[in-house]
């Protein structure tokens, strides 16, 4: 039996958007934490970030509260969520808003923030016309204490990048800097800034109002708490899910209507995540340790499950180029590297390269890793090399015929279209 | 207490020109698209000069000499050009 | 001096455009085994030093010679010298663009990149603005050395910037083949301007050179420099009275105008036949002019005017009359 544990934490079991009287009937109002106390507790609760990095959340916050002096600081709520099949951080903003809010409002408290700013992309104008809605709602109540403002973006994969985001919102186009100095030193009009994942806000105003306990009374000791993860490939239902870390991938594959043939391989961590083969990873639970054991991560909490009857090297390479295509043009190993790469595999994947190929493909990966500015090369290059070890005798097989015999299958995982600008 | 040094490389601003990598070879090397990898060892006492020289003749200003250890924090970033 | 500004000129000409067509050549990262990519670039920046200081005999030479009456501030500000002032101008603003590359590469740590940029491609234009320049006012121009030199600094620079343009990648073809084709039709426009202006005749004059600088004007005589002739006026008409010298060739006639005393007229009579006549107020000279020398008659032209002796001898004295009258107009 699948132990699927306390889901009604951050989404609602209705499914139902909640407006702020719901919210507050729910949940209470938001409680006033002082500083102190509430980044206690976000230590002992062992939050981290759901964006990607999984970095602790109360060491995040604490640095910008060192950093911060008369000019105050800046928080902003990441609401960009670029990663194609990723659906999470949509999902929870549509249907609880508030929840993110609040704890945004926890952020601009504790953090003597001058300005609180949620960031979305250009792509998600339900995702922004509920925000404002939310927003114009909470000012209206008593109770509105922080200025909240909604800065838009463009539909680029590196536009929710932390000091890309912040270049935008200083009136820049969204293109990553070099780090350092870091956000939480200089950031938005060059003042201490957090820029926190929407979902890591919601869990915050939760920690907010029923303490670190509460928080770690589900998951494992590595990965306390629930998070929301968006299961996608060959599912029956595809959709995002509130598990804590004793799920399995299996556990998950089920609530979303059960694996579509036989599970191949798994993509976890979205497109700058990795490969693992279906037989290592489908019984994992979603502990950060039990992940690491396997070579992989969480990441921005998305899980794509490949059939065995589905052509893992055309979905790589569909992937690849789409990642070639979005780098900000700033970096040469970036933006001349990845296309190189991309355009090699292609090569391998239509029977159109020579055997020399794959070595080319395994040192390229190399020579990218760590020389941008930003982590896009990076993981580009690990969602490679993960292919490369997993579908090793496929690539080989495809090198040699051109395809497999299920090459033709209709593709499973997202590629949207690019847009052009960087506004 | 002797300050060890390590090259830095600005990929932002680096264009690939080329000086660099013919300058000090023993610490600069060139990928495949002409682009520098730098080497982190630290700078030995008869690298520095040329080191610096290498410094000086990037057009673009892109590689540094950074303290090793730092993170080479900087209190405010560079333009982006 | 004067041969030193324009010796000067041309090899700061020729260094510019080694310069230019080697900078160029940076930008294409153009290298071969014995000339690594950081040695074309040092080659780039050591010319453009040597540039600048045979600019600075150039500048230095041209304010001292007499010739032009160049001051210092013609040399800072352009297009104001009396000498041929569009085209000196130019070369004032093609040096000034240097300065401000060669300035701004020495502060490059302090400025940012795109500011040197936006300079340092401003001073391409000096190249074009000193060829202009030096065919302008050059006094040299049409000799057959001069025309080649600067056949080959144009062939050279825009030769390098056409195999520049020819390296832009896919991006940016489109400007590629405009600069070509801007830098083809430049120096067409270059040999069509020539052909139709310095190397015509009357060029010297149409630059605007000063006119008593202009060869075969009026006041320059073949062996000495030109003399004033005010005080020297129209209708005279006085006694003149004085004392013969005589000597193996000539004979010397030093006589004063009994009206005005301090005027003092020489006629110098030689034994070929030539002479002259010196007119002279209070130790000034007024007048140094050939003379024609008849039985009884001397005649000068002391420019517009004709100075006219009636002489006759009394032992070794000399008198008569001088009249002078205004010179028939010629063309």
């Amino acid at each position: 039996m699948p132990a699927i544990t306390a889901t009604e934490r951050l989404l609602p079991d209705s499914g139902a958007p909640e407006n702020l009287d719901a919210h507050i009937s729910t949940f209470g109002p938001r409680p006033f934490v002082d500083p102190p106390t509430l980044l206690r507790a976000l230590d002992e609760s062992g939050l981290r970030g759901r964006g990607g990095a999984a970095f602790p959340t109360a060491t995040k916050w604490r640095a910008v509260r060192d950093h911060v002096n008369g000019a105050g600081s800046v928080v902003i709520a990441n609401a960009a969520e670029r990663e194609p099949a990723s659906d999470k951080d949509r999902t929870l903003l549509l249907l609880r808003p508030h929840l993110v809010l609040d704890g945004l409002e926890h952020a601009a408290e504790t953090l003597g923030a001058r300005r609180a700013i949620v960031y979305t992309s250009r792509a998600d104008d339900d995702v922004r016309r509920t925000l404002q809605v939310a927003i114009t709602e909470r000012r209206r109540s008593v109770d509105a204490q922080v200025f909240i403002e909604v800065v838009t973006g463009p539909n680029r994969y590196v536009a929710g990048e932390e000091t890309a985001l912040i270049a935008r919102i200083s009136g820049r186009l969204a293109k990553p800097r070099v780090v350092p100095p870091r956000p939480y030193a200089y950031g938005v009009d060059g003042r201490p800034t957090l820029v926190q994942n929407v979902e890591t806000l919601a869990h915050a105003a939760l920690i907010a109002r029923h303490g670190a306990s509460w928080f770690r009374s589900v998951g494992t000791r590595s990965t306390p708490g629930t998070a929301l993860i968006s299961m996608t490939g060959a599912v029956a239902s595809p959709g995002v899910f509130e598990a804590d870390a004793t799920a399995t991938v299996a556990d998950l594959a089920e609530r979303a209507g059960g694996v579509i043939g036989e599970p191949g391989a798994v993509l976890i961590g979205g497109y700058s995540g990795r490969w693992v083969p279906a037989a290592t990873i489908m019984d994992l639970p979603i502990d950060a340790d039990a992940l690491r054991s396997a070579g992989a991560s969480i990441g921005a909490g998305v899980i794509a499950i490949l059939p065995v009857n589905a052509c893992g090297i055309v979905e790589t390479d569909r992937v690849l180029t789409y990642l070639a295509s979005e780098t900000a043009r700033q970096c040469g190993p970036c933006h001349v590297g990845l296309p190189a790469l991309a355009d090699t595999f292609h090569r391998v994947a239509t029977g159109r390269a020579r055997p020399a190929g794959l070595d080319t493909l395994t040192r390229w990966s190399g020579d990218v890793l760590g020389r941008g500015a930003c982590q896009h090369p990076d993981g580009a290059a690990r969602f490679l090399i993960s292919a490369l070890q997993v579908f090793g005798s496929d690539l080989r097989h495809h090198l040699r015929n051109g395809a497999c015999r299920y090459s033709g299958e209709p593709p499973l995982l997202p590629i949207p279209e690019t847009e052009d600008g960087w506004w | 207490m002797v300050v060890r040094h390590r090259l830095r490389v600005d990929p932002i601003k680096c264009k690939a020109h080329g000086m660099c990598d013919e300058l000090i070879p023993e610490r600069i090397r060139m990928d495949d698209w002409g682009y520098p990898v730098i080497d982190p060892r630290v700078l030995s006492p008869d690298l520095v000069d040329h080191a610096r020289r290498a410094v000086a003749a990037c057009p673009r200003g892109a590689l540094t000499i950074a303290p090793v250890g730092e993170s080479g924090a900087r209190a405010v970033p560079d333009d982006p050009d | 001096m004067w041969y030193a500004t324009r010796a000067s000129g041309y090899t700061s000409l020729l260094l510019l455009s080694a310069t230019v067509a080697i900078g160029l050549l940076t930008s294409t990262r153009t290298s071969t085994r014995e000339w690594p990519r950081f040695v074309v670039q040092s080659v780039h920046r050591d010319l453009s030093l040597l540039v600048v200081f045979f600019l600075l005999v150039h500048i230095v030479t041209s304010v001292l010679d007499p010739f032009a009456k160049l001051s210092v501030i013609d040399a800072v500000v352009p297009f104001i010298a009396s000498y041929r002032p569009l085209w000196l101008g130019l070369g004032v603003v093609s040096i000034e663009l240097l300065i401000a590359i060669i300035a701004t590469s020495l502060v490059r740590q302090r400025l940012s990149w795109r500011t040197w940029r936006i300079v340092h491609l401003l001073a391409y234009m000096s190249w074009p603005i000193a060829v202009v320049h030096g065919i302008g006012t050059g006094s040299d121009t049409k000799a057959v050395w001069a025309l080649l030199l600067v056949t080959v600094c144009v062939l050279v620079v825009v030769g390098a910037l056409v195999w520049r343009l020819s390296q832009i990648g896919p991006r940016f073809r489109a400007l590629g083949w405009a600069g070509i084709a801007t830098g083809v039709a430049g120096t067409v426009a270059l040999i069509a301007w020539m052909a139709i202006g310095p190397l015509q005749p009357g060029w010297a004059k149409a630059a605007g050179t000063p006119a008593d600088l202009l060869a075969g004007s009026t006041t320059r005589t073949t062996n000495s420099t030109p003399a004033p002739v005010q005080g020297l006026t129209v209708g005279i008409d006085d006694a003149v009275q004085g004392e013969l010298a005589q000597s193996q060739t000539s004979v010397t006639a030093t006589m004063v105008d009994t009206r005005d005393r301090s005027l003092t007229v020489i006629v110098v009579a030689n034994a070929d036949g030539s002479g002259r006549l010196s007119v002279s107020r209070a130790g000034t000279s007024l007048c140094v002019a050939p003379a024609s020398i008849g039985t009884s008659v001397v005649t000068a032209n002391c420019g517009a005017v004709v100075v006219s002796l009636q002489l006759s001898t009394n032992g070794a004295g000399i008198s008569g009359t001088m009249t002078t009258s205004r010179a028939s107009v010629t063309p």
